[in-house]
């Protein structure tokens, strides 16, 4: 009995200790200071910024107001800007997975002693600054560039074809860019399935083609989910692509909230677009982990 | 498996992708050889002249001289800051973790863009202009998630034991960090490192936002460049990036492992 107070005496001792340890806290400061310090303040500031209005000449005043959030939600232009950068991410996503689903696919069960060689050459393009990725699809697609000069050599079009300067530029570069997140995220995720399930499915008659279709590919489901939602934020929130290779003529919010910067000096307008920008992607992010969670429900209980 | 015969698809996909990939850099590099002032591919006539402008260019040196110091600095302010903000988040339970866990990694979800024009708004407000340490600020808080993460995955898979051992021992608790916990979660902490100084080094719709005119790293300033043209300089100031790329490949990929750095370990098999 005696013992057993004593004991308890003691645990009471060691969580009252634990409870005072400021180790946490010491180990949080140095990090805390930063985002506590400026970045929270930094967003407030730029979410009270979005609500203030500005004019040509008195600048920015800091009167209230939801006119920059209705102005952007409303006029026909602004919103085309909205919905060219949904469109332009669902395509990005859509055509990075199509690619990215076979290259994932044969580095795991095809790749052989190559497995290691063909990741590093997913992954290499990365290492290369993507202004100077862009710069190598403007060479390549431009009108004298070398897919239009092949492409008129072997008589397959006229006249070359303009891939510059419009949506088409924009979802090249795209993809290219994020290409290798989606090999990844859909890599790790076939990594994950059990080779004895194939295997007991070929073993009970079902072809390659079925054997992917109802075993494989349903439990890389949860890769396939996480790598379209990132490609998508990505591209939603993207900028260096769709100005440069967009040559100012396809805006996104990404390069609308740069003119509103830099040329226009709207400030609490482009503060605006950009929250709507954070609405979006926080959005892809929350629907997805909806459906990530369902999607594994759903595999489960297949 | 059997192999089928016909055509195999899946290899020929899978051809026509990596070709895909590395279109861009190999524009870029074999346009760079070119000799006339506006590249051209193939090139007409053939000449590094261009190359040693770009290496004489005053601008893009300094520039690059920036972005190296920018991306060390910022990676190891980073990786300091992170590691121990894993170990208390991993370690010990305190009211508010989540919520200060959630809050630091979000960085990793939120556009660049808005990040870089919230402290843009801030600094203009504290009346602060823009300098190497405004810069440094806004790469520190876009990579130190990434650590985390990564220092945190590290740390999950740690026995514990081990450091309770040493303490048995008679080791301080310092020493027990630096003895024993620190060269084990070593290999994550590298790898967060290098990733994160990759992603300092490449990262432009923040910077755009926060350089001055004296302070631009060198893929703004190649950004800035393509806004107004392009010319044979700029394909060999490219080229010289791929170039780096690559020794930089070759290096991670010996010490460190290229997947380990971007987040992936194939099991072998």
């Amino acid at each position: 009995m005696g013992e057993a107070t004593a004991v308890a005496k003691v645990a009471e001792e060691v969580r009252r200790k634990k409870k005072t340890n400021l180790t946490p806290l010491l180990l949080i400061i140095p990090a805390g200071v930063i985002y506590f310090g400026f970045f929270a303040p930094g967003m407030l500031w730029g979410f009270i910024q979005s609500f203030f209005r500005f004019s040509m000449d008195t600048g920015v005043v800091s009167e209230w107001n939801i006119e920059n959030y209705a102005r952007f939600l409303t006029d026909p232009f602004y919103l085309g800007v909205l919905w060219r950068t949904i469109f332009l991410g669902i395509v990005t996503a859509f055509l990075t997975l199509l690619m990215g689903y076979p290259v994932a696919y044969f580095i795991l069960y095809r790749g052989g002693r190559f497995r290691g060689f063909l990741v590093l050459l997913v992954l290499s393009p990365l290492l290369v600054v993507v202004v100077i990725r862009a710069l190598g699809w403007i060479m390549f697609l431009g009108p004298s560039g070398v897919l239009n000069d092949l492409l008129v050599g072997l008589n397959i079009v006229d006249r070359p074809i303009k891939f510059l300067f419009n949506e088409k530029g924009v979802i090249i570069g795209l993809t290219h860019i994020y290409l290798p997140f989606m090999v990844l995220s859909i890599l790790s995720s076939l990594q994950r399935i059990d080779p004895s399930l194939v295997l007991a499915a070929r073993n009970l008659g079902a072809s390659p083609f079925l054997a992917f279709f109802r075993v494989t590919f349903p439990l890389s489901l949860p890769g396939v989910f996480a790598g379209v939602v990132l490609v998508f934020m990505l591209s939603a929130g993207s900028f260096v692509v769709p100005q440069l290779l967009g040559g100012g003529k396809v805006t996104v919010i990404g390069t609308f909230i740069y003119q509103q910067y830099m040329m226009t000096l709207n400030w609490p307008f482009g503060s605006a677009v950009a929250f709507v920008l954070l609405i979006i992607v926080v959005s892809g992010f929350i629907i997805s982990t909806r459906l990530l969670e369902r999607g594994k429900y759903g595999v489960v209980f297949q | 498996m059997r192999r089928r015969r016909g055509i195999p698809w899946l290899l020929l996909v899978n051809i026509l992708v990596y070709i895909f990939l590395v279109i861009p850099v190999v524009t870029v590099v074999v346009s760079s050889l070119s000799a006339s002032k506006f590249p051209d591919f193939p090139p007409n006539g053939l000449g590094l002249s261009w190359y040693a402008k770009a290496l004489s260019d005053r601008d893009f040196m300094t520039s690059f001289g920036i972005s190296i110091a920018l991306a060390a600095l910022a990676s190891f302010i980073a990786t300091a800051l992170g590691t121990l903000f894993a170990l208390a988040i991993v370690r010990y339970r305190f009211p508010g973790r989540d919520a200060i866990h959630t809050f630091v990694m979000s960085p990793l979800i939120l556009p660049h863009i808005l990040i870089g024009i919230s402290l843009l708004q801030l600094y203009s407000m504290m009346k602060l202009s823009t300098s190497i340490w405004t810069l440094l600020l806004g790469h520190v808080i876009i990579i130190t998630p990434y650590i985390v993460r990564l220092v945190s995955a590290s740390l999950a898979g740690f026995d514990r034991n081990l450091e309770l051992a040493a303490r048995n021992l008679g080791a301080t608790p310092w020493q027990s960090f630096w003895r024993i916990t620190l060269p084990i979660i070593l290999a994550g902490v590298v790898a967060g490192m290098a990733f994160s100084f990759i992603l300092s080094f490449d990262e432009v719709t923040m910077t755009v936002f926060l350089t001055s005119p004296g302070f631009v790293t060198i893929p703004v300033r190649i950004f800035m460049y393509l806004e107004i043209g392009l010319d044979t300089l700029i394909m060999a100031v490219g080229s010289l990036m791929v170039i780096l790329a690559f020794v930089m490949m070759i290096f991670l990929e010996r010490f460190i492992g290229l997947g380990k750095v971007f987040g992936i370990e194939l099991a072998r098999r």
